[in-house]
């Protein structure tokens, strides 16, 4: 168990450094030139020519990889080029507004598809099973912006009960920021939302049938006590892999809700870095993305070793 | 994928009975070759050009002669939605069928050849699949510039990486077989062992990782003609359609991004539904998201 | 006073250029608005100006009392927030908010700020400015001539980075501003520059006056000599500002300002929709549609601007070698169409040369290049394109560029021409803006976008003289540039209309650049702010409340 651990996390650390020189090459082949694009068309060459030696662009590529590395191993990601501020200070602020949409997303998609698949596995082929399979379904395959032009039209415009940009005012309560959050939050979930009821309702079956259950069923305690008490915490775990093995997918939904509701978080700000030639911001933001998903599927794995050695197995 | 494995373990589960599989393939069969359709011939039959600007025609609600409504530049949403089922599917598939391609080769060297080869194009495939496809698409599509050709490309490689973690988990499968190593012992070339050895075996993996690709192609075309980085205007691509109308929404004008929308909904959810019933027929297994 | 006495006193304080001027609108050569607008560049006083021209000056708004917090939106700045860098309207919004100029271009005079009065030389090539005395930097030092002198001596350095750096170019040396006393700016030029106040205007948004020896971080401090000054700034996201009570023109109405920033304008445009945003700067038409179809709900400012999106063909590449073939694509343009649609009538047909109707050198009697595919189709047949041809069109993904190209691109189908759509975002359009590696200069066709300049031989000086910087069509004409060059050092206007005639007919017969139109700019605000004022297109909140 201990060298699989220590191999992961091996495994983990190079997968990483590949990460940094294909965020660093990614960024040094963006077309465009930095210094010009901070200064814009009425800049001078002179001008361009001295930022650029300023931003110590004229240097070898594989020189300012390394020092590149070097600066990030020791925390220092380098200085936007576009905003003249610390990148991780930029990291940080945008990082923790998508961390917060991250964190709302989850606890609405956990309670909501635990409750969904529960529900579902008790009535198999019912009605409700059938809407959640099928919803679920085709919300899991679907791009998130159709999910929210729909979601904007219905609920934002026919009937206006939430807001449409993810951003609230500034000196909001915490229940207005988090009122503000939802709809972008209902939207991230709906790509988890369809396979996470799936795989708990499975497990509530697997729960069901079991000997154990059948036994406390003869002993006479009723099925919700019976859900409440054994299915319900046989469906955490699981759950909680399931989201960290897509947490790649809900990263890249990340960019697009952001973008569509105006919210101030990585992607958006990814995709600024990459129209306006800001390479240090760009390439911060890959690698916090990749480490991240890096981190989570690691913590799966353990997760579920530890729950199911045999599992293991099956990995090669 | 992790998923994988999940699934995996479902297998063993019986009765998992999703849905009525005949009726919603069925459906979903048509609706996809509604779109086929739409695709090759839809340009003969439209009742307006598509890349007509009629600009004393701009923003029409829906009638009789714009069954959609027409567009903030006055061309017909319902021509333009028919006529945008062509390079959707066509980019989708070129880079589903590329990525799973090359991505079964590269699978059958690395699980084939094993060692240091497998070793380090593992970590790649890794350090390449850690990345979501909109930020990849993102680094790599701003450098190649924008056309389809890129799009195919960033797509298709991204899927490469993928297909080649499956096939190279079903290749070990069968590389301690005992015809496997029979073939060896004759001292076949490794080329006619991967070849005409092991990839019949895992034939049918690949057959579903093609149609789950297929389903994901169409879905990462569309995000990323949406944010931009995919099919070019004028093309009535979808994502396209709705990235240059979602602003006029709450204006009222909903019919210029809706009709696009349901559009990629129905050919993501029937192709969906299509690779499931594939992987059904061929492994017995529900598809992982 | 009577007013012919008044007349002789101003001329009586009138240099030689200024009394021409008045002259030129005595003898009826020179109309009212336009006086102004050349008055107030030469120096004349606002309400001199207006006295002169007989038109009552508008009165500058007058609100008392009221309170609370102003409430602004804007974009997500693509530069670091500092004068010296700002490129885009979002940048600009913020940094005005607590920065400013020597003078403030109006849609029809250039009003004073920190300068108080102006005046050249006869010759155009040495201009002195009057500094305002009593004015505080927020950080509590005096503005001084020094200051100013040492702001446009960096501006000058080519080699300082600055996104201004050329655009005194063969114009302002640097050490050739001087401050001979506390309150005077002397601007010694290489030429003669009849329009010079404009480049040390808002107009050069870069020219924000900063304290001598400035080096701090501005998104830190926010130096300046605004109405505001900054309380806290979240980068991308959000300023709140606190009243600069020590201004100049008193201390602000309201209790404070915020500008929230939106990565997004349909964002924005909702958010004012729902009352949660005050005032914007100005905004994309088709994004603004809602707003702009139920015009009784807001406010809306509209102003003439000269910002256009040519479209340049590349003169030393087939099949665009041959004007005609040049002229054939000007016409195949539906330019009312434009205007009346994408931009819903908030602007005026371009006829290919970048003198816009604001300008005063401008003049209505040059014939309008008409929508006329039987002509493209014919001038096509005689240079041997009876056939049409195939070319690529690249263009820049910005505002209503790419409708706008599908426009050409779908009339240029019916005279068999084929357009292939590129768009690129700023950057990739860009390039490193050397010929060869950027896709504006190098790219067989293109559209771009240019922001106001109240005169038009900036643009020549860019776009369309032999050598110059974004000349993306290759133009190199030797009596354009004569002229050109005569154009800039011209300070009469009668003499500034005749060469501009002269240039628009020349550009208009050569053709390479279509200039599609002039767009208006169009700024919101709510039916409840009184009192705002606006600076080119960007609110100025100092007399701004909110009733109701």
């Amino acid at each position: 168990m201990g060298t699989f651990f220590l191999r992961r996390i091996g495994s983990g650390l190079l997968t990483l450094l590949l990460l940094s020189v294909i965020a660093f090459v990614g960024a040094e082949i963006l077309p465009g030139n930095p210094a010009r694009a901070i200064l814009g068309n009425d800049a001078s060459e002179e001008a361009v020519a001295v930022l650029t030696t300023q931003l110590g662009l004229d240097r070898p590529a594989p020189l300012r990889y390394v020092e590149w590395v070097g600066n990030a191993l020791t925390g220092d990601l380098g200085t936007s080029y576009a905003q003249r501020m610390p990148v991780t200070m930029m990291l940080g602020s945008a990082g923790g507004r998508s961390a917060s949409l991250g964190i709302v997303t989850l606890f609405m998609i956990v309670p909501l598809s635990i409750g969904a698949g529960l529900w579902s596995a008790r009535r198999i082929g019912g009605v409700f099973d059938h809407i959640v399979t099928y919803g679920g379904m085709a919300l899991m395959v679907v791009p998130s912006f159709v999910v929210a032009i729909v979601l904007i039209l219905v609920l934002g415009v026919v009937f206006p009960v939430f807001p449409i940009t993810a951003m609230p005012p500034p000196g909001s309560t915490f229940a207005t920021q988090l009122y503000y959050l939802l709809l972008p939050a209902i939207v991230l979930s709906t790509t988890l939302f369809g396979y996470l009821a799936r795989v708990i309702r499975a497990n509530a079956l697997d729960v069901y049938q079991s000997d154990y259950v059948r036994t406390a069923t003869l002993k006479g305690i009723t099925p919700s006590q019976v859900t409440l008490r054994h299915v319900l915490k046989n469906a955490m775990a699981p759950s909680m892999i399931v989201i960290a093995t897509q947490v790649g997918y809900l990263l890249g939904g990340l960019v697009i809700v952001e973008k569509i509701f105006n919210y101030p978080g990585l992607g958006v700000m990814m995709l600024r870095a990459a129209e306006y030639n800001d390479m240090p911001v760009l390439e911060a933001g890959v690698l916090l993305i990749g480490l991240v998903y890096i981190v989570v599927t690691l913590l799966a794995d353990f997760l579920q070793r530890l729950m199911d050695p045999r599992l293991g197995k099956a990995v090669a | 994928m992790m998923s994988r494995i999940l699934s995996d373990s479902k297998k063993n589960r019986a009765n998992l009975g999703l849905y009525r599989p005949s009726f919603a393939l069925i459906v979903a069969a048509i609706v996809f070759m509604f779109w086929v359709l739409a695709a090759i011939t839809a340009r003969a039959f439209v009742p307006h050009d598509p890349f007509n600007v009629r600009l004393d025609a701009m923003l029409l609600p829906p009638s009789a002669e714009y069954l959609f409504g027409t567009d903030d530049m006055g061309r017909d949403v319902f021509s333009r939605v028919l006529v945008g089922s062509r390079d959707i599917l066509t980019v989708s598939f070129f880079a589903a069928i590329i990525g799973t391609a090359s991505g079964t080769l590269l699978g059958l060297m690395m699980g084939y050849l094993r060692g240091v080869f497998d070793e380090v194009l593992s970590r790649i495939g890794e350090a390449v699949i850690s990345l979501p496809g909109v930020i990849m698409a993102l680094l790599l599509i701003a450098a190649l510039g924008r056309s389809n050709v890129a799009l195919i490309g960033v797509i298709a490689f991204e899927f490469m990486w993928v297909v080649a973690r499956t096939i190279r988990a079903a290749v070990l499968l069968q590389a301690e077989k005992d015809f496997i190593l029979a073939a060896r012992a004759r001292g076949d070339s490794a080329a006619y062992v991967m070849l005409r050895e092991l990839l019949p075996n895992v034939f049918s993996v690949v057959v579903v990782e093609f149609t789950v690709r297929m389903t994901f192609a169409v879905f990462s075309v569309a995000n990323l003609s949406f944010l931009g980085f995919g099919v070019q205007p004028p093309s009535p691509d979808w994502g396209l359609l709705v990235a240059q109308a979602y602003g006029l929404l709450v204006a009222g004008y909903w019919w210029v991004s809706l009709f696009p929308t349901l559009a990629i909904a129905s050919l993501v959810i029937s192709i969906y539904v299509i690779a499931n019933e594939i992987n059904r027929w061929l492994s017995g297994g529900e598809l992982p998201a | 006073m009577r007013s012919d006495e008044h007349e002789e006193q101003i001329r009586r304080s009138s240099n030689e250029l200024q009394n021409h001027a008045i002259d030129e609108l005595r003898s009826g050569r020179l109309g009212r608005r336009n006086f102004l607008r050349v008055a107030t560049t030469l120096g004349i006083s606002v309400s001199a100006a207006h006295f002169l021209a007989g038109i009552p000056e508008p009165a500058r708004a007058q609100t008392a009392g009221g309170g609370g917090i102003l409430r602004l939106g804007g974009g997500v700045p693509g530069q670091q927030l500092d004068p010296i860098l700002i490129q885009d309207g979002a940048g600009t919004m913020a940094v005005t908010q607590v920065g400013e100029y020597l003078c403030w271009s109006e849609p029809e005079t250039l009003r004073p700020m920190l300068a108080e009065s102006w005046t050249p030389n006869n010759e155009g090539t040495v201009w002195t400015f009057k500094i305002r005395q009593g004015v505080k930097f927020n950080d509590g030092r005096q503005l001084t001539a020094r200051d100013v002198a040492w702001t446009f001596n960096r501006l000058a350095n080519p080699e300082f980075p600055s996104s201004a750096s050329g655009m005194f170019a063969n114009t302002l040396l640097p050490g050739s501003v001087s401050a001979p006393d506390n309150s005077t700016v002397v601007f010694e030029l290489e030429k003669p520059v009849g329009s010079f106040p404009w480049l040390v205007s808002n107009d050069n948004y870069n020219s924000v006056i900063l304290p001598e020896n400035y080096d701090g971080v501005w998104a830190k401090d926010w130096v300046g000599t605004g109405p505001w000054r900054i309380q806290e700034y979240i980068p991308g996201v959000r300023a709140t500002f606190a009243p600069n009570k020590d201004h100049w023109r008193g201390a602000p109405l309201a209790d404070g300002a915020e500008l929230s920033m939106f990565e997004d304008e349909t964002a924005l445009l909702l958010a004012f929709q729902n009352q949660s945003i005050d005032m914007t700067g100005p905004v994309g038409l088709s994004n603004a549609r809602a707003i702009l179809a139920n015009p009784a709900a807001y406010k809306i400012d509209v102003r003439q601007t000269s910002v256009h999106d040519p479209i340049h063909l590349r003169m030393d590449m087939e099949p665009f070698k041959d004007k005609r073939v040049r002229q054939a694509i000007a016409h195949c343009l539906d330019r009312e169409a434009l205007v009346k649609s994408l931009l819903m009538g908030y602007g005026s047909v371009g006829n290919d040369a970048p003198i816009a109707p604001v300008h005063a050198a401008y003049t209505s009697d040059v014939p309008q290049r008409s929508y006329d595919l039987d002509k493209a189709r014919k001038l096509l047949a005689e240079a041997g394109h009876e056939n049409g041809f195939q070319f690529k069109l690249t263009v820049l993904n910005y505002q209503i560029l790419p409708q706008m190209a599908q426009l050409l691109q779908s009339a240029l189908k019916q005279v068999n021409v084929q357009a292939d759509l590129e768009l690129l975002d700023s950057a990739a359009y860009r390039g490193n803006l050397r010929y060869g590696s950027s896709p504006m200069l190098d790219s067989i066709s293109g559209i771009n976008n240019y922001g106001h300049r109240g005169v038009p031989n900036l643009f020549f000086n860019i776009q369309l003289k032999s050598g110059a910087n974004i000349n993306s069509a290759r133009f190199a004409n030797a009596e354009f540039d004569t002229l050109a060059d005569q154009f800039a050092a011209e300070v009469d206007l009668q003499s500034q209309r005749a060469i501009a005639n002269k240039i628009h007919n020349l550009l208009l017969d050569e053709t390479p650049m279509i200039y599609p139109a002039f767009k208006n700019q169009v700024s919101l605000s709510q039916n409840s702010i009184e009192g705002l004022e606006r600076q080119a297109s960007y609110p100025v909140l100092h007399k701004a409340v909110r009733t109701a």
